[in-house]
């Protein structure tokens, strides 16, 4: 839309100028945020290579660990063949009654 | 708009702070205008133009060489208006100083009336019409530029420009007739 009256109004919307100071502010500014020590993140830390090494390690030990218990055939109890389910924990069960 | 040569890219992709100060020479009005007319108070515009200035000097090794340095600083502008206008919103008790000035209209018609009535509707604009028409009428990008600026198509741009305006026609009526 080409709007010629509009936009020539528009123009008296006059400009304001910047502060006398402003190139200092700026410089001071980057100046200030130089001066404080960047922190470093968990993500940062890790990018360093003996670092990264050890956290690989320890992430496959305990991967290897975790998987391995999960995997491992379980192991039968030397008392299950009482459990109320066998033929010898019913027996117990109603004898107990 | 004035025109970076590529040299002074380079120089300030070095860290030359000459080089940024040259920038600032170059721009630093239509930034600090172009955030006066984004957020209606003179105060912040300068403090956002001047962290406009860090932040363009903070990542200026993004810069490509051939990169338009000014639809950068409006980019960066842009953004950190939006980020001021937001923390307006979430803090309306507390950014009670920075708020858009008060704009008093009398019945006599004078250059800080009629700029005060065009502060006020340019203000009442959703945001993206608002820095569309600033960036085209007070900063004569072309639609490509503004559409980069906002990342955005330039047939977006076309809309936000004919609506903006057509709401501004709407309210400036009484004081364009």
């Amino acid at each position: 839309m080409n709007d010629p009256k509009l936009n020539k109004f528009l123009r008296q919307w006059r400009d304001v100028e910047p502060r006398g100071n402003f190139d200092d502010n700026v410089l001071r500014r980057i100046r200030q945020a130089e001066a404080i020590p960047v922190r470093k993140s968990w993500f940062d830390w890790l990018r360093q290579p003996a670092l990264a090494t050890i956290a690989a390690v320890v992430i496959g030990l305990m991967a290897g660990t975790i998987g391995g218990l999960q995997s491992a055939p379980r192991q039968t109890s030397e008392l299950e063949f009482m459990a109320p389910t066998t033929l010898t924990g019913a027996y117990l069960t109603m004898r107990t009654k | 708009m004035p025109a970076v040569d590529d040299q002074l890219l380079e120089q300030l992709r070095t860290g030359d702070e000459a080089a940024l100060v040259e920038l600032m020479r170059q721009y630093r009005h239509p930034i600090v205008n172009f955030c006066y007319r984004m957020l209606g108070n003179a105060g912040d515009a300068n403090d956002v133009a001047q962290e406009t200035f860090v932040r363009c000097y903070q990542t200026r090794q993004r810069l490509r060489p051939g990169a338009k340095l000014s639809t950068w600083l409006f980019t960066i502008a842009r953004n950190l208006c939006l980020d001021r206008l937001r923390y307006r919103n979430r803090h309306p008790t507390e950014t009670l100083e920075s708020a858009p000035e008060p704009v008093t209209i009398s019945n006599e018609v004078g250059n800080r009336e009629i700029g005060a009535a065009i502060a006020a509707a340019v203000a009442e604009l959703p945001e993206d019409q608002r820095t569309v028409v600033v960036l085209a009428e007070y900063h004569g990008l072309s639609y490509s530029e503004i559409a980069e600026v906002m990342n955005c198509s330039i047939k977006s741009v076309e809309t936000r420009l004919y609506r903006a305006k057509q709401t501004l026609r709407d309210r400036l009526r009484s004081w364009m007739d």
